[in-house]
């Protein structure tokens, strides 16, 4: 049975496709319905559907920048309210994608096209995705230089620089540092937008480590691996989502 | 010939423009068509107009009918001359009336069509005259000495009424050509200056129905219809009435917009309306993740704003604060009043000001359409309110300002 993770940031709008879903797709299961690109991305790692709908503006994360991070991971439909522009470029890079207000005779159609694509996998949207995050409106996030982080009765300013990684406690995230650590109250999805993706990597659905305080990965067994860090004795797992960073 | 002279005028037109580019690289040698090309240059285009305007109206029978006109009137000038002073001869006074009469002429419309360098070479031309006075006195003097041999004595006592005589004669050719030169002067700075206002008129109405249009534009993209289809149609499959109550609003919001777009001031109770209907529509559209108010005081309510400024707040706060944030927030629109100022602000919890790059288009629009209708009088600004963004209208005491006429 086909699991559908689906990203739409307006009520609405996710009810009629919920709706249309159910409707033209019976069968297929929906693990979860996001309403902005965090919970998207956070819960793509949770649930590890086969199809993710995505809406491309949406608060946090964008469409686009969820289906980077996806990668090959899953088949991606774009649903979109970009016009001509954005349609010209999905046509040209053979992307799967719906106008927004979505009608059921063209959803049919895209359904009937992903159940087709099911059996092979994904493909890896890389270069095009590049070259719409360029082209479209929208400005990708600030990047963090600073986190604000309670210790005890004080407000501790921490440089992202220095923080070794991040891991998820719940609501809080928590913040180690070489000598000290502190909690941060953003959850990690939603900070991780903010973080330089080439400094910080996603390991786990709950951790990113800063790459420079990697000293080495270890393998435990056949799917499973593990970080150890400079300046450090944790060792943080690597869930079989991120092992593909690590090899050659 | 005049209408060989029309053409030709026009070909110098022609032939001035590339006269004027050719000029910055080598001065041209001197031709009278080259002189009467870089004459026509200097000329201001209203000064050519008109000129053009002289010479097609005198061409061809008119002209010698104007000039045989002249000549007559001249002639008999001259008779009368002959018959008041006994000095000339029938012929002499005749002609002499005739080149006097052309020469003042020609004088005349060199003033009238060039006023501009006869306004600027006055003190030149006033010097010349003295000049000639000065020569043409010492000059009959001479004559008087050597060729009708008069004693010299005469000729001292002969010499200030000589130069009276000059001076009298220069006068009367100087003076026609200042005369002319100063009327046409005033006439022509009143045009120009009528000119300049039209011009700056249109320009401005020009500006304010672009500036409209574009925040029309803005107002009515499709992103925004078709996400707002999408939640109607959803609405109404499920059988909600809601549908029905969105699709008022929606209504009541593009009505508005539609019909403001054709007005420069609404009242700001209008513009609170529209607002308000906007917000729900977006409402409906982004459920709990977005709540507002609106408060306008009753003795505002009529107060004219130009159109479409609060609006463009508003959307702006929906776009660049509460939907790019995670949680939504809140919109917050009220008018007062601070020292005599009325005061409009549209204040969001959203993202703030850092998170949003280039709030842009809309924004600038607001400002083209407060200079325009206020001049420095109004002035729209923007503060970090943390969380999220204040904009704020200061509008002058009495918002009537005079606008100009939408085109």
């Amino acid at each position: 049975m086909s699991r559908i993770l689906i990203a739409e940031d307006e009520p609405l709008m996710r009810e009629r496709l919920v709706g249309l879903l159910a409707h033209c797709w019976p069968e297929a299961e929906i693990v979860l319905q996001a309403e902005n690109g965090n919970d998207a991305w956070d819960g793509y790692l949770e649930h590890e559907p086969d199809v993710v709908f995505l809406d491309i503006l949406m608060p946090g994360l964008s469409g686009l920048e969820v289906a980077e991070r996806i990668g090959d991971g899953a088949h991606v439909v774009f649903v979109t309210a970009y016009d001509q522009y954005a349609v010209e470029a999905f046509d040209a890079g053979a992307v799967d994608y719906l106008l927004k207000p979505v009608q059921a005779d063209r959803l049919e159609r895209a359904v009937a096209r992903i159940r087709a694509k099911l059996a092979t996998p994904p493909a890896d949207l890389g270069d095009l995705l590049r070259h719409l995050k360029t082209a479209l409106p929208g400005a990708p996030l600030d990047k963090l230089k600073w986190l604000k982080a309670t210790v005890g009765r004080q407000i501790r300013l921490i440089d992202v620089d220095e923080v070794l990684f991040f891991q998820s406690d719940t609501k809080y995230t928590r913040v180690v540092l070489p000598d000290s650590e502190a909690l941060v109250r953003t959850p990690l999805k939603d900070l991780l937008g903010g973080l330089d993706r080439d400094r910080f990597w996603q390991i786990h659905r709950g951790t990113l480590v800063n790459v420079g305080a990697i000293a080495a990965v270890e393998r435990i067994d056949a799917e499973r691996m593990q970080v150890l860090l400079r300046g450090c004795d944790e060792k943080l797992p690597v869930s079989r989502t991120f092992t593909h960073l690590f090899r050659d | 010939m005049w209408r060989r002279l029309v053409d030709w005028y026009d070909d110098v037109d022609r032939e001035r423009l590339a006269a004027e580019q050719k000029q910055a690289q080598k001065r041209m040698r001197f031709s009278p068509r080259g002189y009467l090309v870089g004459r026509l240059a200097a000329m201001t285009p209203l000064e050519r107009t008109e000129m053009r305007a002289f010479c097609v109206l005198h061409q061809g029978r008119r002209l010698w009918l104007t000039l045989a006109a002249l000549a007559a009137g001249f002639s008999l000038a001259g008779v009368v001359l002959h018959l008041t002073l006994d000095r000339f001869t029938w012929l002499g006074a005749i002609l002499t009336a005739n080149v006097i009469g052309f020469t003042l002429l020609s004088g005349a419309i060199t003033a009238w069509f060039d006023m501009r360098s006869v306004n600027k070479a006055k003190s030149r031309l006033v010097l010349y005259c003295v000049g000639g006075v000065v020569v043409g006195g010492l000059a009959s003097a001479l004559i008087g000495v050597l060729i009708q041999s008069l004693p010299l004595s005469i000729v001292v006592e002969r010499l200030p009424r000589m130069f009276v005589s000059a001076a009298v004669g220069c006068a009367m050719g100087l003076a026609p050509v200042l005369i002319v030169g100063r009327i046409r002067r005033r006439r022509h700075e009143k045009l120009t200056r009528e000119l300049e206002r039209k011009a700056e008129a249109e320009r401005l109405a020009r500006e304010l129905s672009e500036a409209k249009l574009r925040m029309l534009r803005a107002q009515i993209e499709p992103h925004f219809l078709f996400n707002t289809l999408g939640a109607v149609q959803q609405l109404a499959t499920d059988g909600a009435p809601r549908a029905a109550a969105l699709t008022a609003d929606l209504i009541a919001f593009l009505r508005a917009s539609f019909s403001d777009m054709r007005r420069d001031q609404v009242s700001l109770a209008n513009e609170f309306a529209t607002s308000a209907a906007y917000l729900r529509v977006m409402q409906a559209r982004m459920g709990s993740r977005l709540s507002f108010s609106l408060d306008l005081p009753e003795h505002l309510a009529p107060q004219q704003v130009p159109s479409m400024l609060v609006l463009t707040l508003v959307e702006n706060a929906i776009k660049h604060g509460i939907e790019p944030s995670l949680r939504g927030g809140a919109i917050l629109v009220g008018a007062f009043e601070e020292d005599g100022k009325t005061i409009v602000r549209v204040r969001d919890t959203g993202v703030g000001m850092r998170a949003t790059p280039g709030d842009g288009a809309g924004l600038d629009n607001v400002r083209r359409r407060l200079a325009l209708a206020y001049g420095e009088q109004a002035s729209l600004s923007l503060h970090d309110a943390d969380p999220g963004v204040s904009a704020e209208i200061v509008l002058p005491p009495s918002a009537l300002a005079a606008l100009p006429e939408a085109a």
